[in-house]
């Protein structure tokens, strides 16, 4: 039977507490509490171990601390230590607010360096867990004129560079692919990858269970084999280690299940993020030269060969490319092939936000520096009565120093505590949040970067705060005019330098709030933005399955066209349609287009648009309006005349100012006659324009397969069931298989998550920063208020008028207000690039944030400054005098 | 060998032992002392010798299946001390509260 919690715990706190006791009575020491608990424990044997027993139980041991404590003094070894300790600790305990503000100060500035440098690590910088991981590379295409946006590449392209590359080991590719997974439960619809075989190998990874694939095991029409994800077979097989070896029926055709990953992999987000990893993964069917040069639907990855550069593989790859772009202008123009070092594609977006995030985080920990050594120094002058009377009583410098090192040891100790604890809650949120970040996130608390907080902040205490003192403590007392403290901080440097200090923290705080402020803004902006669709009550299903595999084209059409009919018919579906992608998000095709009439472009030179293949219902049901001409209708079948419908940007830059109406364009392999324009439609999202779109109908595109890859979309009133659907698509064939519903309003709160993650942080980290910031300011003039009382007293009995002293402190403060925030204004400006590259529709230059960041900070820091003014005006001469 | 002060809580704690409680957790049950209190102010009265604290024998904590417990007890300075103390808590309370001498029960 396992010992009850309690026993537990009072053992542990008697075995952690014995250190304290000196060696030659600890072990006699250890025996006696813990015989003494045994025997109580025994004593209730059986009837009563209650948990109130148990609690009393430690509550009685809990004494064997300040017995511990008796014993070691009594011992005289470490006595005066032990005094200082407890002597810092009860001085803390008189100064309860200065404790707290200090604790607070600290907690603030290690938890949140800890957190967001953990999180920072952990998306940036943590190595993927493969052999040799800096030789994974990611393999990215990009065009000449667009060098940041890192793009799809093509499996001909890909397949040509390896066989003629000596610095790069293998190339590998994946691409997405969504079969439905059917067994006695029904059809889902899961999330796989269709790789190259030698996938794992590149990465160089070791499966869970069974095996990976064999270099044969693609492209020649087999695609039997399957591996499954760690978490899928978990959630699907209830890690049935006997699925290995069985067959399992992905979209009508049946796959034997080979291995699964090992529960330590971690896919190298080539295609999704946490969250949408692939499920699992089958090889390619088809040989390279069955693959389209133009079709550019893959994620390439590639292993170096071992101790070649980056740089080296880099200049072979372009080498290679360059002939690729002799054989084939007409696709690869203009194009390039990157290797990126894999941490970097992967972390691409997060990036900035990341290093703007812990470039915040280390500025924070320097605010909350500054404040602490502030802080000290109120102390070290609050302190100097203490030390006249100790000194009086006959202790000596040695004692009074080490006393004041062990009182901000112990709130070093405290401060630091708090911070993990700060930490550790932080790390929780952003593992949740995990999810908008390309890589998970452990939430594991990096304790070297706590340590290195907590050091740094102590020594800046030391330095700044208690330096100063513990020399006045040599020099200053030796006249008996050194209770006024002036001989204490009044050197001019001294003191400009604490004031430079805090004019430093404005400023630092004032670039955070701009910041804030403008990332807030854009998030705002966002969410108004006009997206060219509607979202309210507009929804998706993903559908896909065997149920027209064995159709032909007419078939595959009856039947869609009788799904459609069914789903109509459901009550409250107000509009239905099918479309191939799902906008606001997904992926990005760009093909070629251009106008019948005149000479086809140059390779490259080429406009591309993003093509949709929809189903009659789809533009409506999406609320994506026709503006001339009219939508994509039924009649437009296979018998029909090839037609299409452009978007706006499509029809003014293929006809700028005409009418095209009538026109003709030129899209993959035929023309077609425009016969609509639609406005334009924010497909990636509100923060993204994107390429102009078109719209084709399905049954005249037999090449994309109406039997696959469609997704049903319907505007309801609200009140419809997904059940409904499923009934209604099952009515018509009951193989049919449904994905998850999706809620257009879904689709656009994720499209935000991210700038509204950025906003969020930023604004929790403005606040913080003010918060330090106020702390500042009001330590600093409280501590100018003291160290002036007589001035003050004198000016009073001069005549001055309590509003005068007031305003001369607010002036005082306001000064270091004005000069901090114009020196953070600048920063801004200075940092004005890194910022602008996060903002949607809002300059660095927005005056609304700027003035409003003038308006808070300049109003927070009057309130900081309002307590010590209050408190100068009412200095009383009398008081003053007896402040000397 | 120094003097003991004698506290309140000295007092209470040389009346427990003398009446048998002889175990510290004990001591706290009578008395109604904090551990805290109770076992620094033992290590007190031992140093002084007014109490003697022993290992009770491994037979009898072997019976019991538990480890051994430490007891304490007076030494003569002590059980004198404890008349002593018990003595001028009389006369206190004759003085303060009650005619008649109080009688121990």
């Amino acid at each position: 039977m396992a010992e009850p919690l309690g026993l537990r715990m009072a053992r542990a706190l008697i075995r952690a507490t014995a250190w304290l006791v000196p060696a030659g009575r600890r072990e006699a020491w250890r025996r006696e509490w813990e015989g003494e608990v045994a025997g109580r424990w025994r004593r209730v044997d059986g009837r009563n171990r209650t948990m109130v027993e148990q609690l009393d139980i430690v509550r009685r041991t809990a004494g064997c601390v300040p017995d511990a404590i008796y014993i070691r003094r009594g011992e005289g070894m470490m006595r005066g230590w032990m005094d200082d300790l407890v002597g810092g600790a009860r001085s803390l305990r008189r100064h309860p607010r200065y404790t707290a503000i200090v604790v607070v100060t600290l907690a603030m500035g290690v938890g949140l360096t800890a957190a967001i440098f953990g999180t920072a690590r952990d998306v940036l910088l943590r190595p993927f867990p493969y052999p040799d991981a800096e030789q994974v590379v990611a393999v990215a295409g990009f065009d000449v004129d667009r060098p940041g946006t890192l793009g799809n590449v093509t499996y001909p392209n890909l397949s040509d560079l390896s066989e003629s590359s000596e610095s790069v080991r293998e190339f590998a590719l994946a691409r997405w692919w969504i079969p439905a997974h059917e067994d006695e439960d029904g059809a889902r619809v899961v999330r796989g990858a269709t790789v190259t075989a030698n996938f794992f190998d590149v990465l160089g990874v070791a499966p869970g269970l069974g095996r990976f694939f064999h270099p044969g095991e693609q492209g020649d029409g087999r695609e039997a084999f399957v591996v499954l994800s760690h978490g899928y077979w978990q959630e699907r097989f209830g890690s049935d280690p006997g699925v290995v070896g069985e067959s399992i029926r992905l979209s009508g055709v049946s796959y034997e299940v080979i291995g699964v990953t090992d529960e330590s992999f971690e896919d190298p987000w080539l295609l999704g993020g946490p969250g949408s990893q692939p499920q699992l993964w089958r090889t390619v069917a088809s040989p390279p030269s069955e693959w389209p040069r133009s079709g550019r639907s893959w994620r390439g990855i590639a292993r170096l060969s071992e101790n070649v550069p980056l740089m080296q593989a880099q200049a072979e790859v372009d080498g290679s490319f360059a002939r690729l772009v002799d054989a084939w202008p007409e696709h690869n123009t203009d194009r390039r092939i990157a290797l990126v070092p894999l941490r970097e594609f992967v972390s691409g977006s997060a990036r900035p936000v990341l290093l703007l995030l812990s470039g915040g985080a280390g500025l924070l920990l320097l605010i909350a520096c500054a404040n602490l050594a502030n802080l000290m120094l109120g102390r070290a002058m609050d302190r100097r009565a203490e030390v006249l009377l100790q000194r009086a009583l006959g202790a000596d410098d040695i004692r009074i120093v080490r006393t004041a090192l062990m009182e901000v040891g112990l709130l070093t100790l405290a401060g630091g505590v708090a911070g993990l604890g700060v930490a550790v809650l932080l790390g929780r949120a952003a593992r949740a949040a995990g999810a908008l970040l390309p890589r998970p996130v452990t939430g594991v608390v990096d304790l070297n970067v706590v340590a290195f907080a907590m050091l740094t902040s102590t020594f800046a205490a030391i330095l700044f705060g208690l330096g100063p003192s513990l020399h006045a403590l040599r020099t200053g007392f030796s006249g008996e005019r050194s209770m006024s403290g002036r001989r204490f901080t009044s050197g001019p440097a001294r003191e400009r330098s604490r004031r430079s200090l805090v004019v430093g923290q404005v400023a630092l705080t004032a670039v955070l709030l701009v910041a804030c402020g403008l990332l807030g803004r854009s998030f705002l902006a966002l969410g108004q933005v006009d997206l060219g669709l509607t979202t309210e009550r507009v929804f998706g299903v993903e559908i896909h399955g065997s149920a027209w595999a064995d159709l032909d084209p007419s078939g595959s059409q009856a039947q869609w066209a009788d799904v459609l009919r069914a789903v109509r018919a459901v009550p409250g579906v107000e509009q239905a349609g099918a479309i191939d992608y799902l906008p606001l998000g997904g992926s990005y095709s760009c093909d070629g287009v251009y106008r019948a009439d005149v000479p086809a472009p140059a390779p490259g030179e080429g406009r591309c648009a993003e093509v949709r293949v929809v189903l009659p219902g789809a533009l409506g049901a999406m609320g994506i309006d026709v503006v001339r001409g009219r939508a994509i209708e039924r009649s437009d079948d296979a018998d029909g005349s090839a037609v299409v419908v452009i978007d706006e940007s499509l029809a003014e830059s293929l006809w700028p100012g005409g009418d095209p109406i009538g026109g003709r364009i030129h899209v993959h392999t035929r023309e077609h006659e425009v016969v609509g324009v639609t406005r334009d439609m924010r497909h990636f999202g509100p923060g993204r324009s994107g390429a102009p779109m078109l719209y084709l109908p399905a049954p005249q595109e037999a090449w994309n397969g109406v039997q696959r890859g469609l997704a049903l979309v319907y505007r309801s009133d609200g009140t419809v069931d997904i059940r409904s659907i499923q009934a209604a698509v099952h009515s018509i064939n009951p193989r049919i298989a449904l994905g998850d519903l999706v809620a257009f309003e879904d689709l656009l709160r994720e499209t935000l998550a991210l700038p509204r993650f950025r906003a969020v942080l930023m604004a929790a980290f403005g606040v913080a920063a003010l918060l330090q910031a106020l702390l500042g300011i009001g330590g600093i003039l409280a501590f100018s208020v003291a160290r002036r009382t007589r001035e003050m007293g004198v000016r009073v009995a001069l005549g001055a008028r309590p509003q005068e002293v007031r305003h001369m402190v607010l002036r005082e403060g306001a000064m270091l207000t004005v000069l901090g925030l114009s020196i953070g204004l600048f920063g801004v400006a200075l940092l004005a690039g890194v910022i602008e590259s996060m903002l949607f529709q809002v300059r660095v230059w927005d005056p609304v944030v700027w003035g409003g960041v003038v308006m808070v900070l300049g109003g927070a820091a009057t309130l900081a400054c309002w307590l010590p003014a209050r408190r100068a005006s009412a200095v009383q001469p009398i008081e003053a005098l007896a402040s000397e | 060998m120094g003097t003991v002060r004698m506290t309140q809580v000295t007092a209470l704690i040389l009346q427990a032992i003398g009446r048998g409680h002889r175990y510290g957790f004990d001591i706290m049950d009578v008395t109604g002392l904090a551990s805290g209190t109770v076992y620094p102010a033992l290590r007190r009265l031992e140093a002084n010798r007014l109490v003697r604290g022993r290992w009770e024998s491994s037979t009898e904590a072997q019976r019991s299946g538990r480890p051994q417990r430490r007891f304490y007890e007076l030494t003569a300075a002590g059980e004198a001390a404890r008349l002593d103390a018990l003595d001028k808590l009389r006369s206190a309370r004759a003085l303060l509260v009650d005619p008649q001498p109080a009688s121990e029960a």
